[in-house]
């Protein structure tokens, strides 16, 4: 049962189940039937906070807490299966040397005993030990320019609490970048970063993929953000991917209820001074997954069948494919989104926090 | 953007730095003056460095410094000939005590730089990686902390038997576990930063993160903690010479001498003193640094 396909993957996810133990039981966090990115391709992962997008990071990564663990599945790179890499293989030969990945906070991500040149230095010489300096430096130099970092020499010199915010998330992708890497997760790389800032990242990760064909998977709790970026984005909710599919299709005509709800409560300039709606309920507790669409209790349109059993997904158009038994009813109008999409493509400073 | 409004056209990036480290040794000595006592002690130390290197010439009696007797001038009271008066062997005390500078102070360097040779790694490893190897290092240094140092010490050197360089290999086994401990404790909040997974993330391997991105990170506390422990160490070297454990005679270890003078402190009151008071004055200096560089070191009370 395929969730989504695109010609040439480059990540195949694969009946990806991960859990957690915790004292009070086993927590499920993720369940995905099939996730795919495609060469060069950005794909967004939205959700709101709890719903497996770090965790989904971090199990591509191999670095898991020790608490939680993968019950089953495969994630495949290239045709080989990262769930079956040891410890020491995901350390010496794919984090950073295939993969690799931005985090949400720029400053806390770079050693602040560093200056820019040692941060850079360091990762290059660990992924080239046959560099000498003056290799070092070229590659430094070059690294910081692809990240478009104006004044790339002075830059060299500063410590990571003498940038900007926007300036320190450069580095951070010119360091990730450093060793070779074509696939980069971000994991909500732009979040805490002003919206003028925000618009200037997300340019550069979109020049990346041209510049290098770099394929991005990019996390992001802000909707509206990811269709601005991504060619593809799936939406990710209580660990299951509720719906998946081209930007243009899933923005202009979600099909599934929480698509639709989560669309419909972000503000946007035409809905000025009235009420946001809101979706009722919380979301399903990890410990208590339900049996049926984990939506199912928040959903205006779930009747029993939703709650009996879990939707498969359907593919209601090419490429667009979505777990939900009455994706073809519609909504009632306070959840409709209809309008309020089109601004929302175009509207990157919506930062929605959940 | 903002951090180019610093730059002048016509700099370069040596000029940059240069200015930047120029700046930066401003900035500390600065700080730690804005403090009249850390300034003052600072001052103390490097006096005493400055004596210490270059004793053979600050001293008026060079060869009764380094322990040659002149009995004709037995037990002559301070005055402008003798600072600080003579010994039973008619050595001039102030030379004795400022060839003594020399020793007190390479064995408090040394055993520090040794203690901290040891706890360094040990401290990151266990900090670093927890789990088993966390317990066996902290239950082997729970061993060492439950007795004082200065009672480890008597115990190794007089196992050992007496001499400067026993006391030193006596002193570091009873130091380092403590340096272990604060070592672990910074490592473990260290390494929970986001910097260390974003070095994860990015392929660095486990030793690079540990020496390369946390040490430096730990850093500050351990020098802080050293520096006060120079007095303690101090004291703990003069202590294992005055009960016969530590330097021997005619070395000028300031504990010697000072035992050596208890037999005479009623006729030769100055004999004890003036040497005890260079250890006060000594340690006293180097806890008061140690004090004034969390200061400034610490980045948070820099703006105040």
């Amino acid at each position: 049962m395929p969730m989504s396909l695109t010609d040439r993957p480059i990540l195949d996810i694969c009946d990806l189940k991960v859990k957690a133990r915790t004292i009070l039981g086993t927590a499920e966090l993720l369940d995905i039937d099939r996730l795919t990115l495609g060469e060069g391709e950005i794909l967004g992962i939205v959700g709101e906070s709890g719903s497996g997008k770090s965790i989904l990071a971090l199990t591509i990564m191999g670095l898991l807490p020790t608490n939680v663990y993968v019950e089953r599945g495969s994630i495949t790179y290239k045709g080989e299966d990262l769930l079956k890499k040891s410890p020491r293989e995901m350390s010496t030969r794919i984090r950073g040397k295939l993969i690799t990945m931005i985090f949400q906070d720029p400053m806390a991500s770079l050693n602040p005993v560093f200056t820019v040149k040692q941060l850079l230095a360091g990762v290059i010489r660990e992924h080239h030990p046959d560099y000498d300096q003056a290799r070092v430096h070229a590659k430094a130099m070059e690294m910081l320019r692809l990240v478009k970092l104006s004044d790339p020499e002075v830059t060299m010199e500063k410590y990571p609490h003498e940038l900007s915010g926007g300036m320190r998330q450069r580095v951070l992708i010119a360091m990730a970048l450093s060793s070779g890497a074509r696939l980069l997760i971000s994991d909500e790389a732009t979040r805490a970063l002003d919206v003028t800032i925000q618009a200037g990242i997300l340019k550069l990760i979109t020049d990346l993929r041209e510049q290098l064909h770099l394929s991005t998977i990019f996390i992001s709790s802000n909707i509206a953000l990811a269709t601005s970026v991504c060619q593809r984005v799936g939406i990710l909710y209580a660990g299951q991917l509720l719906e998946v599919g081209p930007v243009r299709e899933v923005a202009a005509d979600p099909r599934h209820p929480y698509t639709r709800s989560f669309l419909a409560s972000l503000p946007v300039p035409e809905k000025k001074g009235q009420p946001l709606p809101i979706i009722g309920g919380r979301s399903p507790d990890p410990l208590h997954r339900p049996q049926g669409c984990p939506f199912g209790d928040r959903c205006p349109l779930a009747r029993d069948e939703c709650r009996a059993s879990r939707p498969p997904a359907v593919e209601v158009a090419p490429g667009h494919l979505v777990a939900c038994y009455r994706w073809e009813e519609h909504l009632p109008a306070r959840y409709s989104a209809g309008e309020a999409l089109a601004p929302l493509a175009s509207c990157p400073e919506v930062e929605e926090r959940p | 953007m903002k951090a180019n409004g610093v730059r002048k056209e016509d700099e370069s990036v040596l000029a940059i730095r240069l200015r930047k480290g120029l700046e930066s040794v401003r900035v500390f000595f600065k700080l730690l003056f804005r403090n009249r006592l850390t300034g003052a002690s600072f001052v103390l130390i490097a006096i005493l460095v400055v004596t210490a290197i270059f004793a053979p010439w600050i001293a008026p009696y060079p060869d009764e410094g380094r322990g040659a007797a002149n009995p004709a001038q037995r037990f002559l009271p301070p005055s402008s000939h003798h600072l600080f008066g003579t010994d039973e062997l008619g050595r001039d005390i102030f030379s004795r005590v400022v060839f003594g500078t020399r020793i007190s102070l390479v064995i408090a360097t040394l055993t520090i730089v040794l203690a901290l040779a040891i706890a360094i790694p040990l401290g990151i490893l266990s900090g670093y990686y927890g789990g088993i190897v966390d317990e066996v290092i902290m239950r082997v240094t729970d061993v060492f902390l439950s007795f004082p140092p200065l009672l480890i010490a008597i115990v190794v050197a007089s196992f050992m038997g007496p001499s400067l360089q026993n006391a030193v290999i006596a002193i570091v086994i009873a130091w380092w576990p403590w340096y272990s401990r604060v070592i672990r404790a910074q490592v473990m909040a260290v390494k929970e930063r986001p910097f260390v997974n974003a070095s994860k993330c990015i392929g660095t391997s486990n030793g690079r993160i540990m020496f390369s991105h946390i040490l430096p990170n730990t850093i500050a506390p351990l020098i802080i903690q050293a520096s006060m422990d120079m007095g303690g160490v101090l004291l703990t070297a003069a202590s294992l010479s005055f009960i016969g454990l530590g330097a021997q005679p005619p070395t000028p270890e300031w504990g010697l001498i000072v035992s050596t003078a208890r037999t005479y402190i009623i006729d030769a009151w100055w004999y004890s003193t003036f040497p005890g008071l260079t250890i006060l004055v000594t340690v006293l200096s180097f806890n008061l640094i140690g004090d004034g560089l969390r200061e400034v070191l610490d980045p948070r009370t820099r703006v105040r």
